[in-house]
C-alpha cells in the first residue's frame, strides 16, 4: 500500500470516531466564562477609575498634608498595578502570534512576569498599607480602634500577614519556574 | 478570498467534530477534555475578530485548536494521556458492521496518536484532518520537506501499531 492509501485509509478512520464532546454544553460554558472576562475587565477598569478618583479628589480637596502625601504614593502604586495586571494579561485575549512556539512563548513570557510581580508583591503589601496609614492621618473620624490588642500585638499581627504573605509568593514563584522549564521543555521538543 | 461565515454556533457546526477529535487526541480524560474544549472554543471566540479569510476558516480553527491543546499538554504534563491502546479490540475490517469497524479503528488510532510525542502528535492530527504540507508546515513554523519527512516517519509507526503492513 502507498503512504498516500495510507493516509487516505488512516485519515477516514479517524473521521469516523465518534464526538465524544457535547458541542452544545460547551458552546453554553464558553459563552458563561466569556461574559465573566467582560465583567472582570469592567471591574478592574471601575477599580482603577475609582481609585483614581479617590486619590485626586484626596490631593484637591483635603489641605492636609499627609493625606495628600498619600494620594500621590497611592496613584503611583495604582499605576504600577495597572501597569503589571496589564503585562500579565498581554495576550490573554488575543495571542499575539499565530504558531505554536509563539503561543508558548507568550506563556513563557507571562511566567516570567509573573515571577516578576510575585517578587514585588511583598513590597507592594506594607506600600499599601503605608498609603492608608498616610491617607487616615487627615481623617477627621477615628479608623476603629483593634480593641484589646497591645501595639505589640498589632506589630506581630502584621509581620505574621507580612510572612505569609511572602511565603505564598514564594510557592508561587516556585510554580511558575517549574511551569518555565516546562515550556523550555516542550519548546526544544518542538525545535527536535 | 471571501470570508465565510464566522459565527462561533457556524463553526461548532461546520467544525466541531474536528475540534472534537484534535481534544481527544490531546486528552483522554472525558473531564479534561471538556476543559480543553471549552478552552479551544474560548480562544476562537476570541480570534474571530482577527479572521480576515487570508486561510481557510478550517485551518483557522485547527491552528487555533493546536495552540490550546499544546498549552492543556503543557499544564496537564505531568499526566498526559498517554493510555495504553486496547489490544483487545477486534479488527475492524474483518467486522460484522463496516462502519461500526471503522468508528472502532477511528478510536483505537486516536489512542496510538495520543501515544506520539507531542509535536508528532499534532503534525499527525493536522494531517489526519486533511490540511495539505504547506499549511503544516507554515502552521508549526517547519518546511515542506521536513513535514513530508516526519509524517512518512509517523505513518510507518501508526501502520505498525494498527497491525497493518506499511
Amino acid at each position: 500500500m502507498s503512504s498516500g492509501d495510507d493516509w487516505t485509509a488512516l485519515a477516514a478512520a479517524w473521521q469516523a470516531q465518534p464526538v465524544n464532546v457535547d458541542l452544545e454544553a460547551l458552546q453554553r460554558a464558553v459563552r458563561r466564562r466569556s461574559w465573566r472576562m467582560r465583567l472582570l475587565m469592567a471591574l478592574d477598569v471601575v477599580c482603577a477609575v475609582a481609585g483614581v478618583g479617590f486619590a485626586a479628589y484626596l490631593f484637591l480637596h483635603v489641605t492636609a498634608f499627609w493625606p495628600r502625601v498619600g494620594a500621590v504614593v497611592g496613584l503611583v502604586v495604582l499605576a504600577a498595578a495597572v501597569l503589571i495586571n496589564y503585562r500579565l494579561r498581554q495576550g490573554l485575549w488575543q495571542a499575539a502570534d499565530n504558531s505554536v512556539t509563539g503561543l508558548l512563548k507568550l506563556q513563557r513570557r507571562r511566567c516570567v512576569n509573573a515571577v516578576r510581580m510575585a517578587l514585588w508583591g511583598p513590597l507592594f503589601l506594607p506600600l499599601g498599607m503605608l498609603t492608608g496609614t498616610l491617607v487616615g492621618r487627615g481623617w477627621t473620624t477615628p479608623a476603629p480602634a483593634m480593641p484589646g490588642w497591645s501595639p505589640s500585638a498589632k506589630l506581630a499581627l502584621l509581620l505574621a500577614v507580612l510572612v505569609l504573605f511572602g511565603l505564598a509568593s514564594l510557592l508561587y514563584v516556585r510554580r511558575q519556574r517549574r511551569r518555565i522549564a516546562a515550556i523550555d521543555g516542550l519548546l526544544q521538543q518542538l525545535e527536535r | 478570498m471571501s470570508r465565510p461565515d464566522a459565527s462561533l454556533d457556524a463553526i461548532v457546526s461546520a467544525h466541531g467534530a474536528a475540534i472534537a477529535r484534535i481534544v481527544a487526541a490531546f486528552e483522554a480524560n472525558a473531564a479534561r477534555r471538556d476543559e480543553l474544549g471549552q478552552e479551544i472554543l474560548l480562544a476562537i471566540w476570541q480570534s474571530l475578530a482577527r479572521f480576515r479569510g487570508e486561510s481557510s476558516l478550517k485551518t483557522f480553527v485547527l491552528r487555533i485548536a493546536h495552540n490550546r491543546a499544546v498549552d492543556h499538554a503543557l499544564q496537564a504534563s505531568r499526566d498526559l494521556a498517554r493510555e495504553e491502546v486496547p489490544e483487545d479490540l477486534p479488527d475492524p475490517l474483518h467486522g460484522p458492521e463496516h462502519s461500526a469497524g471503522l468508528q472502532q479503528r477511528g478510536e483505537r488510532l486516536a489512542a496510538i496518536v495520543r501515544r506520539l510525542p507531542l509535536a508528532q502528535r499534532q503534525l499527525v492530527t493536522l494531517a489526519l484532518e486533511g490540511l495539505s504540507h504547506e499549511e503544516i508546515g507554515s502552521l508549526l513554523g517547519i518546511s515542506v520537506g521536513n513535514v513530508a519527512v516526519r509524517l512518512n516517519r509517523a505513518r510507518k509507526y501508526i501502520t505498525q501499531q494498527m497491525g497493518e503492513t506499511a
